[in-house]
């Protein structure tokens, strides 16, 4: 699955300045594509956009060379598998529950699950390591319990694309690392994962292009090593940073210094 | 706006006062009854008055029928907004019959104010006795109630040899009444006021006493109120031979389809003097002696 | 405490026949069991065969499609508001229908003929509905339910208050039918009612059924809904629109009876579980089980008057819903 957009623009009503200004990005088929940049800098918004649920005011976003407004839900659903940042859960459900509604795309009014539905269910929930919750009360859940099962709920959907907003925030380092080495397989098979995160650092091992956004603006796609530069992430963050080349990861590591370590004077504000 | 409300009151009221006072022998309201009355209301109570009452407001719509009936038209100068009698519409009005404005009825300046002796309304007495207005309660609910008010009344305006003509002519009117009824089995009736479940009139009311009067039989009269909204099965199980209703609408046939359904006047739920009249209308729509 | 959703259905059909079966063998007029079994076969006197066939058996259905369809609308509100407090009545369709009723009732209209009450109160609750709904989408595109609960509980005070000053100018009598109007009653029910409520509700049911899965996506968010394929706006537009309409139509028919639309679809969820494919029919069936007992309850405490259906279904639900609240939280 292909995911772009073009001179994507959005305001929020009552809200000054554009939440997100001229983004025209491309995300590559199979790819893990993730998404950085500071608080409030559109990461949440984009992918929104991105999945039809906002409007643009400009420009338009597209998956699979359609543009995203003129796929149905219940088509998109079909394709694409979202876990966003936080749900609240009204009713009492059970884990096998609310992994079952992974399946609604596929399924009509009024017919039970096939043999097929629940394959794809027990198949979601292995791997997501979560096949012996089942019965439980997701109100009773952990928070890594709880963001296993959601996931595993996008996975029922069978999707081609998987986008998460944040799914590690809040992780510990077991859970953290289970989830960005499933996400790395699954690119690895063919999906296109997009994924919104603060981890520059994880980002770096896992993802295979980066966007970093700063304040609704591109400030930089591409590799790891063509956008996570000290200068940039300066400006964007704000802060004295310091990046070299981690040995043991084989990857970028991205440092935040102190404000008087004076590696660096820290960039006036904008 | 309410200043001249207000002053339309008192010229109104002033306009009132100086009628009733230019026509001293006016409409039978004694001329000697300045001396004291002593007389029972209708509730029990004693009540004193320094003289008969040449200002009333009352504040029960068959009151102020019992005094036009008296004679005593010309002693009545506030009324509710239930009071539909012609004479009376000219006069003012104190609002409901149940906590009226204190305020219009004071700016009348009563001498007494008949109010209706139920449970409903503790406050409005409470407020006359502070102000030191004379007061008598009547609750005309039966016949009895009825000639009891006008006993009540006929006293308080210094006339109770009236009131006891009026009495007398009632009970010779419903007298005939019940000599003139037929003497084969009595029809079984029932009164149904309308509403969903219907309401039906139980024993122990006005209603349940006409239909006795006509000879015929409340087919309710074993209910444990004096009104109740009834299973409609029971319409159809009680075998009744005449529906009587006050509002055509008020009741539908299939619950009754062997009745005669026949109107009556609505006065049927409000006992006053004109108890005789109702009576015979109640009597020939039972016996089936119209048209 | 959560039963199989098989054995939850198949008890609360056995429990329906049961209330049937008491609604057509007791009321005030005292027949035997072959008198009403006679009645169905044609058989025995004409006043028993009448009683059963013309007043028991009609309120009989009107009590189980009114009590199903308020109990469906209840779970449904309570789906889409994603709020365990709502009910039929949140959106001010009770006020509005009491407003038309009391209205016509109040100006002697409703003596006019016996369509003028029912049609006042849906026309009533209908503008109730169009209120909210309008102010709800005001706004934007998307339909806000927070701004909708707001509007109906606003909406609904303002009926009130409507309520209040009608009845303040009106006499005795009219207060004393709106207040039995407003407490609701089935028992004056005929085969028009029965063939009209029918109508209606069978249909919505079917439609409401046909959203289960989407009502239960949208029970946990409305965005997560759209990720999972569900057209939010339509789901809920529809959704609200029929549950309204079916309530609007109830009350039309049987006045506001309270409290079933709130408790049974919590009842049966806190029976079988939130999913809505089990909950909307099952709730369906215990509101029109506990409607029709709650109406052979209202015909046979005082017999022969009727006490309002909507007292025995407070006084009788509240503590049979605190008990079963109780089963679950200690388990």
């Amino acid at each position: 699955m292909r995911f772009s957009t073009e001179g994507l623009s959005l305001r929020y009503p009552g809200v000054d300045g554009w939440a997100l200004d001229q983004v025209s990005i491309s995300v590559p088929d199979g790819s893990l594509y993730a998404v950085l940049g500071p608080n409030g800098s559109g990461k949440s918004t984009l992918m929104k956009t991105l999945l039809g649920v906002l409007s643009p005011e400009r420009g338009r976003a597209v998956v699979d060379d359609t543009p995203v407004l003129d796929w149905t839900r219940r088509e998109l659903a079909r394709v694409v598998g979202v876990v966003s940042q936080a749900e609240t859960i009204a009713f009492p459900l059970t884990v096998r529950e609310l992994v079952a509604m992974g399946r609604y795309p596929h399924m009509g009014a009024l017919r039970g699950e096939s043999s097929h539905d629940k394959g794809a269910i027990a198949h979601a929930l292995d791997q997501c390591d979560a096949g012996h919750l089942t019965k439980r009360d997701v109100t009773t859940l952990s928070g890594g319990e709880l963001q296993r099962v959601r996931i595993a709920r996008a996975l029922a959907q069978e999707p081609r694309a998987l986008v998460l907003d944040e799914p590690t925030a809040s992780l510990d380092i077991r859970h953290e690392m289970a989830i960005l080495e499933s996400l790395r397989a699954w690119a690895d098979d063919g999906m296109t994962v997009v994924v919104v995160t603060h981890g520059l650092d994880q980002a770096a091992r896992f993802a295979d292009r980066m966007l970093l956004l700063s304040r609704g603006r591109v400030a930089a796609e591409g590799r790891p090593e063509e956008v996570l530069r000290a200068e940039t992430l300066e400006e964007v963050y704000g802060w004295p940073i310091a990046v070299e080349h981690d040995s043991i990861t084989e990857s970028m590591r991205v440092t935040p210094l102190r404000s008087r370590d004076g590696a660096t004077q820290a960039p006036p504000r904008r | 706006m309410r200043g001249p409300v207000a002053q339309a009151i008192l010229f109104c009221s002033l306009a009132l006062s100086l009628a009733v006072c230019s026509s001293p022998e006016g409409s039978g309201v004694d001329s000697d009854a300045r001396s004291a009355i002593d007389l029972v209301d209708g509730t029990g109570r004693s009540v004193a008055l320094p003289g008969a009452a040449t200002r009333i407001v009352s504040l029960v719509p068959s009151a102020t029928q019992t005094l036009d009936a008296l004679g005593a038209r010309a002693a009545v100068v506030g009324r509710t907004d239930y009071d539909t009698l012609t004479w009376a519409a000219d006069l003012p009005s104190v609002g409901g019959g149940i906590r009226p404005s204190m305020e219009a009825l004071i700016s009348l300046e009563p001498d007494l104010v008949v109010l209706f002796g139920g449970e409903q309304d503790f406050d409005t007495p409470a407020r006359l006795d502070e102000l030191g207005i004379p007061w008598v309660g009547v609750r005309p609910d039966r016949i009895d109630d009825v000639l009891n008010m006008i006993r009540v009344l006929g006293q308080a305006t210094g006339q109770p040899e009236q009131a006891g003509k009026l009495i007398d002519e009632i009970r010779r009117g419903l007298d005939r009444i019940g000599r003139d009824r037929r003497q084969r089995p009595s029809p079984r009736v029932a009164y149904v006021m309308g509403g969903t479940p219907p309401w039906v009139a139980g024993p122990n009311t006005f209603i349940d006493e006409l239909i006795e009067l006509a000879g015929g039989t409340n087919a309710f009269g074993d209910l444990d109120a004096l009104y109740s909204a009834v299973n409609p099965e029971e319409l159809i199980a009680r075998d009744i031979d005449v529906v009587l209703v006050s509002d055509r609408s008020a009741f539908e046939h299939r619950f009754a389809p062997g009745a005669r359904v026949e109107m009556v006047d609505g006065d049927i739920q409000l006992p006053g003097p004109g108890v005789v009249r109702v009576a015979r209308d109640v009597a020939e729509a039972i016996q089936g002696r119209r048209r | 405490m959560t039963v199989r959703a098989p054995v939850a259905a198949g008890g609360l059909l056995v429990l329906l026949v049961a209330s049937v079966w008491l609604g057509v063998r007791f009321g005030s007029v005292d027949l035997s069991t072959a008198q009403v079994l006679g009645a169905f076969v044609g058989e025995g006197d004409e006043i028993p065969r009448t009683i059963v066939l013309h007043f028991r058996l009609p309120r009989v259905f009107l009590a189980m499609i009114v009590g199903g369809g308020l109990a469906l609308a209840g779970a449904t509100f309570q789906a889409v508001l994603r709020n365990p407090l709502a009910e039929p009545y949140i959106l001010g369709i009770s006020g509005g229908a009491s407003v038309g009723a009391v209205a016509v009732l109040a100006t002697g209209l409703a003596a006019a003929s016996s369509w003028t009450l029912p049609l006042a109160a849906f026309a009533g609750a209908l503008l109730a509905i169009g209120i909210v709904f309008r102010v709800a989408t005001a706004t934007g595109r998307a339909m806000d339910v927070r701004v909708l609960l707001l509007a109906g509980v606003v909406v609904g005070a303002f009926f009130s208050a409507c309520i209040a000053f009608i009845l303040s100018i009106s006499d005795a009598l009219v207060v004393q039918s709106a207040v039995l109007w407003i407490m609701g009653s089935v028992a004056v029910a005929n085969w028009h009612d029965v063939a009209i409520a029918a109508v209606y509700t069978l249909p919505a049911g079917v439609l409401l059924l046909t959203m289960a899965r989407p009502l239960n996506a949208m029970a946990i968010g409305e965005e997560t809904a759209q990720y999972l394929g569900t057209d939010v706006e339509r789901v809920k537009r529809l959704s609200l629109g029929v549950a309204a309409l079916l309530t609007a139509a109830g009350v039309a028919v049987a006045g506001v009876i309270g409290f079933v639309g709130l408790v049974v679809p919590h009842a049966v969820r806190l029976v079988v579980g939130p999913d809505h494919r089990t909950l909307l029919p099952l709730s369906f069936l215990a509101g029109a089980a506990f409607l029709t007992l709650a109406d052979v309850a209202a015909r046979m405490v005082l017999a022969p008057t009727e006490v309002p259906i909507g007292v025995i279904t407070a006084f009788v639900g509240v503590p049979l819903f605190l008990l079963l609240l109780r089963r679950s939280l200690t388990e």
